[in-house]
This record gives C-alpha cells, sequence and structure tokens, in this order.
C-alpha cells in the first residue's frame, strides 16, 4: 500500500513536471513570439515609412525645383510675350488694324442732286476721287491718326480712285455722300483743310458755287474703323533696279 | 520524498523536451495541469487520510483530464468561455484538498 502510493503519486509528479515544463516554455515562447513579431514588425514599420518619408521629401525638393524651373520660364516668356504683345499693338495701331476713336473732324461731301439739267458739264455737280483725295491728304497733312471714308479705313496700300459713278476705296465702290473720319487733334485739321488752296477752295467756293454738300464738324468722339481687308500683295512685284 | 524527486525529474525533462505546443492548444495544457496538480494534491491528501487507491486514483486523473477537454472543446465549438468552469472546479478542489492536507499534517503533529 505504501509503496504503491508513491509510486503512483511519483508517477503524476513526473506527468505534472513535464506538464509544467512545457506549459513554461510554451507561454515563454508565445511571448517571445508576439513581442519580437511586435518589435520585428513596429521596425520594419518605422523604417519603411521613414524611407517613404525621406523618398517623399526628395519628391518635394524635385517638385520644388521644377516649379522654380517653370517659373522662371514663364516669367521669361511673360517678358518676351508682353514685349512682342505691345509691339504687335503698336504695329497694328500703325497698320491700320485697330479701331481708333477719339476727337477728331467728320467731313460730309455729297453730290448735288438738284444739278441744272441744261448744264453738259455735270461732272462739276459731283464728287471725284480727287476731290477725296485732295481732303484726305489735307487731313493726313494735318496730322490726323486715321482716316475712313464711308466706313473704308484707309491704310498704307489703300487708294482712292474712280470707277464710273462711283469711287472705289480699298476695291469698295462708295456712292455719295461721302463721310470722311479723321481722328486727330481738331483744330489743327481744320487748320490743314484751310492751309491747302485747293481743298479750300473746294470746301468753300467751289461747293458752295455748284451746290455741293461740304459739312465740316468738329466732333470729341469720332471712331474710325479697323481695315479688314487683304493685307499681302500678290501680284505686284518689286522691278530689280527699279526706285 | 520520491514524489518531488518526480516532480524534480518531471520539470528537468520538460525542459530538456521543450515540446512546441500550438498557441490554440495552450488552453488544453493549462488544463491538463491544473488536473495533474489537482491529482497530485488529492493523492495526497488520500494518502495522508490512509485511503489511498490507485485504480481510483488513476481513473480519477484520466476522467477528470479528458472532462476537462471535453469541456475546453466545447468551449472553443461554442464560443463560451467554458473552460472556466474547468479551472474553478479544480482550483477549488485544489484549494479544498490543501486545506484537508494541512490540516492533517496538524492533526498528526497535535500542533492544534
Amino acid at each position: 500500500m505504501k509503496r504503491n502510493w508513491h509510486i503512483s503519486m511519483t508517477l503524476v509528479c513526473i506527468i505534472l513536471g513535464i506538464l509544467l515544463a512545457t506549459s513554461f516554455n510554451t507561454q515563454r515562447r508565445l511571448h517571445e513570439a508576439i513581442n519580437t513579431d511586435r518589435k520585428k514588425d513596429l521596425i520594419k514599420t518605422v523604417h519603411d515609412l521613414e524611407g517613404q518619408r525621406d523618398k517623399l521629401k526628395k519628391d518635394i525638393a524635385n517638385s520644388r525645383a521644377e516649379i522654380a524651373r517653370h517659373e522662371k520660364i514663364a516669367a521669361e516668356n511673360q517678358g518676351i510675350l508682353s514685349t512682342y504683345t505691345k509691339e504687335l499693338e503698336i504695329v497694328k495701331k500703325a497698320a491700320g488694324l485697330t479701331q481708333e476713336k477719339g476727337p477728331g473732324l467728320i467731313i460730309t461731301l455729297g453730290d448735288n442732286q438738284n444739278y441744272p439739267k441744261d448744264d453738259p458739264n455735270i461732272n462739276n455737280y459731283v464728287i471725284h476721287d480727287y476731290d477725296i483725295r485732295l481732303v484726305v491728304n489735307s487731313l493726313w497733312a494735318g496730322g490726323a491718326k486715321a482716316i475712313s471714308v464711308n466706313g473704308q479705313r484707309l491704310i498704307s496700300t489703300s487708294s482712292i480712285r474712280c470707277a464710273g459713278t462711283t469711287i472705289l476705296i480699298n476695291s469698295t465702290r462708295l456712292v455719295s455722300p461721302y463721310t470722311i473720319k479723321a481722328v486727330g487733334e481738331p483744330n489743327k485739321l481744320i487748320n490743314a483743310l484751310n492751309a491747302d488752296n485747293s481743298t479750300r477752295q473746294l470746301l468753300g467756293e467751289i461747293a458752295k458755287f455748284y451746290g455741293l454738300t461740304a459739312v465740316v464738324k468738329q466732333s470729341s468722339d469720332v471712331v474710325v474703323p479697323s481695315y479688314n481687308g487683304r493685307l499681302l500683295v500678290e501680284n505686284a512685284k518689286v522691278i530689280k533696279g527699279g526706285d | 520524498m520520491l514524489p518531488i524527486i518526480g516532480l524534480i525529474i518531471g520539470i528537468a525533462i520538460g525542459l530538456v523536451l521543450n515540446i512546441p505546443i500550438p498557441q490554440a492548444y495552450s488552453k488544453y495544457l493549462g488544463i491538463a495541469v491544473l488536473a495533474a496538480l489537482d491529482s497530485a494534491v488529492g493523492g495526497l491528501r488520500a494518502s495522508l487520510e490512509m485511503k489511498f487507491n490507485d485504480k481510483l486514483f488513476f481513473t480519477g486523473i484520466f476522467s477528470n483530464t479528458l472532462m476537462a477537454a471535453f469541456i475546453v472543446f466545447m468551449g472553443d465549438r461554442l464560443g463560451v468561455d467554458l473552460y472556466l468552469a474547468a479551472v474553478v472546479a479544480f482550483g477549488v478542489r485544489l484549494f479544498q484538498n490543501l486545506a484537508l492536507v494541512r490540516r492533517h499534517y496538524f492533526q498528526k503533529r497535535h500542533w492544534e
């Protein structure tokens, strides 16, 4: 009985010891595993994030540099662009491609509608291309900035020609009455009209004598439209050696 | 004296073997430890009361362990911490047996 008891108890105690030790080991291993895994994970996460951060910082630096570069280019372009734009505006203005507004004169020239039927020289009772030329040239002489006749802007290649009973300006037929608008200093323009004998006579005595309409009106707000025809000369060629 | 030597030998064997138990079975292991501890203390008490019977002893160990394992298994399956029942049962018995063992020693040595 006593021996039996001892052996049984010893057996159970051995089993208990094995179980205890195994349990102890298992628990310790689990803890370690969790801790080391977590540690490793955290360390890896930190390293990864640091790497990402460094990469992003580099990206930011690169992006900033690029922005600066682009800004510089943009500024340069802006400068060039504004210079060209300004120049373009000046050139356009000079070429007559922009509308002109300002004080000036509005001159109306018209045929005599009630000319005497028995007069064989009916040409005396109408406004001719040279009449318009006279007035326009006087206006140019008076420093007109822009001139239009019946809405046709006069530019460097414009001509004022006779075409039967009409007048041809910028390849457009115009009929009486002719409204000549000129932007410029009104007083100077009037002085210029008076300075030229032919012009003065045309607007004065001749108009009166033949019953032509000739009204010179000052205006503080004359609007001369822009030229809207072709600019390039295609068929005419410069002769070599010519003047 | 022999049981204590056995315990030490058992611990040594367990440490040396270092059997890897997956985490899923750590609960079973804990219950097994408790069952073994309960049996050892119960056996000690029985021997002190001079009522030790190795058949009863071993069948008790096995039935207790198997029942505890079954309860743990069922608890896992049901999602209820049934293993706590086994832990409490073994724990209560452990302390009861311990108290009885203590009382026996006192009576034996007439310290009362």
